[in-house]
C-alpha cells in the first residue's frame, strides 16, 4: 500500500466494511463488492498469466531479446501446442483433443511427485522420528519420549483389524489424546491465522484509511 | 507480588494486557472504558450462558470485532518469548560473512501480508545490516507486489543500496513445482532475466550463482502452494540448500515435521515473526524506533484469544447445564 493513491485507499476501506457487512446478513453491498473482487482477480491473473507465461515464458524463450545470447527454446512450441488443445474443449466436435495435454498434466506432476514427495515425507520423516530416547538436556529427553509415545499409540488408535480393547484400547486411547492436542493446536494455529487478517484490516481501517479519509473531506 | 506473578513467563500471555494500559494513541482513559465494556460483554454472555438462553451469533461476531478493535486501538503491546526454532533463522544470518547472498522468496498474496509482510521485511532488514545480498523472488502471481512493498519498506533505512550490486528482484515465473525443480540445478533456465528484463548475467550480485546450493542461505516466506512444503521437497531434498522458513500460522503446524532435518527454522504465524523482530531489536537497537508490526498484531491476538477461549468454556458449560437440566425434566 506504501504507492496507494488517496481514491485508492478510500475505494479500499469502503469495500472493506462492505465485505464485513455480510456478518450481520446478506445484502446487496456485499453483492456488490464480492463482484468487484471476483472481477478484479480474474483480470488481474488473466493478465498476469498473459504476461509471465505467454509473453515471457513462451514468447522471449522462442525469439530471445538481442543481446541475451540465449538460443531460442523450441521445446516450448510443444506446451503451445499442448496449450491450444486444452482450448478444444470449447468446440464440442474436438473437445476429446483436450485430454491429451491434461494427460500430460497429471502424467507430468504424478512423476515429478512420486520420488520427491516419498522421500520428503516418508523416508525422512521416518528418520527424523526415530531419534535415540536419551538426549543430552532433560527437556530433549521429554521431548524424545513424547515423540515415541505419540507416533506409537497414533498409529495404534489407526490400527482396525485388532479390537481396541486391553493395553491396545488404552493406548489407543493415549493416541485420541495426542490427536486432539494436535487438533487444537491447528486449531489454534487457524484463529491466529485469521485473527491477524482481522487485525490486518482493522489496522488499515484505523491507520491508513481513516487518516486518508480525514484528508478527503 | 501479584502482579510479578501475572507477568512471569507462564502468565504474562493472559493477565498482562490488565496492566498494560499505556495507551499509544488514545489515551489511558479508553483503555480502562475498554477493558470494563470487555468484562462486562463477557460478563453478559456468561450469565445468558449459566440462564440457558442463546447468544445469537452476530452478537458474538460484534463482540469479537469490538475486542479486536479495541486491543488495536490501545495498542497493547505484550511480551514475546523467543524460542529455538526461530533463533535458529536469526543466528543463521548472523553467523553468514559480509557479502554472502540470500534467496528470499516471497511466496503469498495480500491476505497473507499481515502476518507474513512483518517476517520479510525483518530478515531484510537484519540481512541488510550484515551486509548480505539478497535476491528476492516469488512462486506467486500477487508475490511481486509483496516484493515490491517490502523494497519500499526498507529502502529509506538503507539509501546506500545498489540495486544489482546489493539486491535483487527476479519476479515471479509461472510453473509452481516446476520452477522449483528447475531453479535446483539450474538458476537462469527459469530466471534468466530480473523482473525489469535485466539479463542477470549483467548484475554483479549473482556472478557465481547458478543454483540454489550457491546461495548461503534460503529464506522461503508463503501461506500456502506451492510453499514451504515445495521448497522442501523440490530444492532442499535434491540439492541440499540450507533453508530457513516463514509460514502463515493457518500452515504452520503441517510445517513443524519439517524442523529440523530438513529446514534449520520456522516462523510460524505473527508469534514467529514478532520473535524475528524482538531478536532484531535486541540485536541492532536502532530498530527500536521503527514500528514493530508483528509485535503490535500480538496484544490484540492475545486478548482475541482469551475471548474465543471464554466463548468455548461458555458454550461447554451451556452444554453440561442444558443435558443437567434435561436429565431433571425427564
Amino acid at each position: 500500500m506504501a504507492d496507494a493513491s488517496p481514491i485508492g485507499i478510500f475505494i479500499a476501506g469502503v469495500l472493506t466494511l462492505g465485505i464485513f457487512s455480510f456478518l450481520y446478513k446478506d445484502n446487496p453491498v456485499y453483492k456488490v463488492c464480492e463482484a468487484i473482487f471476483i472481477g478484479v482477480s480474474a483480470a488481474y491473473w488473466a493478465v498476469e498469466y498473459f504476461y509471465s507465461a505467454l509473453y515471457k515464458k513462451f514468447w522471449l524463450g522462442v525469439i530471445p531479446p538481442e543481446g541475451s545470447g540465449a538460443d531460442p527454446d523450441m521445446w516450448l512450441w510443444g506446451g503451445a501446442i499442448l496449450g491450444v488443445l486444452m482450448l478444444c474443449r470449447m468446440i464440442p466436435k474436438i473437445n476429446w483433443l483436450s485430454r491429451w495435454p491434461l494427460a500430460f498434466i497429471v502424467g507430468a506432476t504424478a512423476g515429478l511427485y512420486m520420488m520427491t514427495f516419498f522421500v520428503s515425507n516418508a523416508m525422512n520423516q521416518i528418520a527424523s522420528t526415530m531419534q535415540p530416547l536419551i538426549q543430552d538436556t532433560f527437556l530433549a529427553t521429554l521431548g524424545s519420549f513424547t515423540v515415541a509415545i505419540g507416533t506409537v499409540t497414533g498409529l495404534i488408535y489407526f490400527f482396525f483389524s485388532k479390537e481396541h480393547k486391553g493395553i491396545f484400547g488404552g493406548a489407543a486411547k493415549v493416541g485420541i489424546w495426542f490427536l486432539m492436542v494436535t487438533f487444537g493446536a491447528s486449531f489454534g494455529y487457524t484463529v491466529m491465522s485469521r485473527m491477524s487478517l482481522l487485525i490486518g484490516r482493522l489496522d488499515f481501517l484505523f491507520s491508513s484509511w481513516a487518516t486518508n479519509f480525514g484528508q478527503m473531506f | 507480588m501479584i502482579q510479578a506473578l501475572f507477568l512471569s513467563p507462564v502468565f504474562s500471555p493472559l493477565f498482562s494486557p490488565l496492566f498494560s494500559v499505556v495507551s499509544h494513541g488514545l489515551g489511558p482513559v479508553f483503555s480502562w472504558i475498554f477493558w470494563i465494556l470487555f468484562v462486562a460483554g463477557v460478563g453478559w454472555v456468561f450469565w445468558r450462558t449459566i440462564k440457558g438462553r442463546e447468544v445469537e451469533r452476530r452478537v458474538i461476531f460484534l463482540m469479537m470485532g469490538l475486542t479486536v478493535a479495541g486491543a488495536v486501538l490501545t495498542g497493547i503491546v505484550l511480551p514475546v518469548q523467543e524460542t529455538v526454532v526461530v533463533r535458529n533463522i536469526f543466528d543463521t544470518i548472523e553467523n553468514l560473512e559480509e557479502g554472502d547472498k540470500v534467496l528470499l522468496s516471497l511466496d503469498y498474496d495480500p491476505s497473507g501480508a499481515p502476518e507474513l509482510q512483518p517476517m520479510a521485511i525483518a530478515v531484510s532488514q537484519h540481512c541488510l545490516e550484515k551486509k548480505l545480498k539478497i535476491c528476492y523472488m516469488t512462486l506467486w502471481g500477487t508475490g511481486g507486489a509483496m516484493i515490491a512493498d517490502v523494497i519500499t519498506a526498507i529502502r529509506p533505512d538503507f539509501p546506500e543500496l545498489v540495486y544489482g550490486e546489493d539486491y535483487c528482484n527476479v519476479g515471479y515465473r509461472a510453473g509452481n513445482e516446476a520452477v522449483l525443480k528447475v531453479i535446483a540445478t539450474d538458476f537462469r533456465k527459469t530466471f534468466p532475466t530480473d523482473v525489469s528484463g535485466i539479463v542477470l548475467d549483467s548484475l554483479p550480485m549473482m556472478t557465481g550463482v547458478t543454483a540454489c546450493p550457491d546461495f548461503s542461505y534460503i529464506v522461503a516466506i508463503g501461506s500456502g502452494r506451492p510453499g514451504i512444503k515445495e521448497w522442501v521437497e523440490y530444492v532442499v531434498e535434491p540439492s541440499g540448500a540450507l533453508m530457513g522458513s516463514g509460514a502463515a500460522a493457518v500452515s504452520a503446524p503441517q510445517l513443524y515435521p519439517y524442523y529440523p532435518q530438513q529446514m534449520n527454522g520456522m516462523m510460524g504465524g505473527s508469534k514467529g515473526a514478532s520473535e524475528y523482530e524482538k531478536m532484531l531489536r535486541r540485536g541492532y537497537p536502532k530498530y527500536g524506533e521503527f514500528r514493530a508490526q508483528a509485535t503490535e498484531i500480538m496484544g490484540p491476538q492475545t486478548v482475541a484469544h482469551v475471548f474465543l477461549m471464554l466463548l468455548i468454556i461458555f458454550a461447554n458449560i451451556s452444554f453440561f447445564l442444558a443435558k443437567k437440566r434435561k436429565g431433571a425434566s425427564a
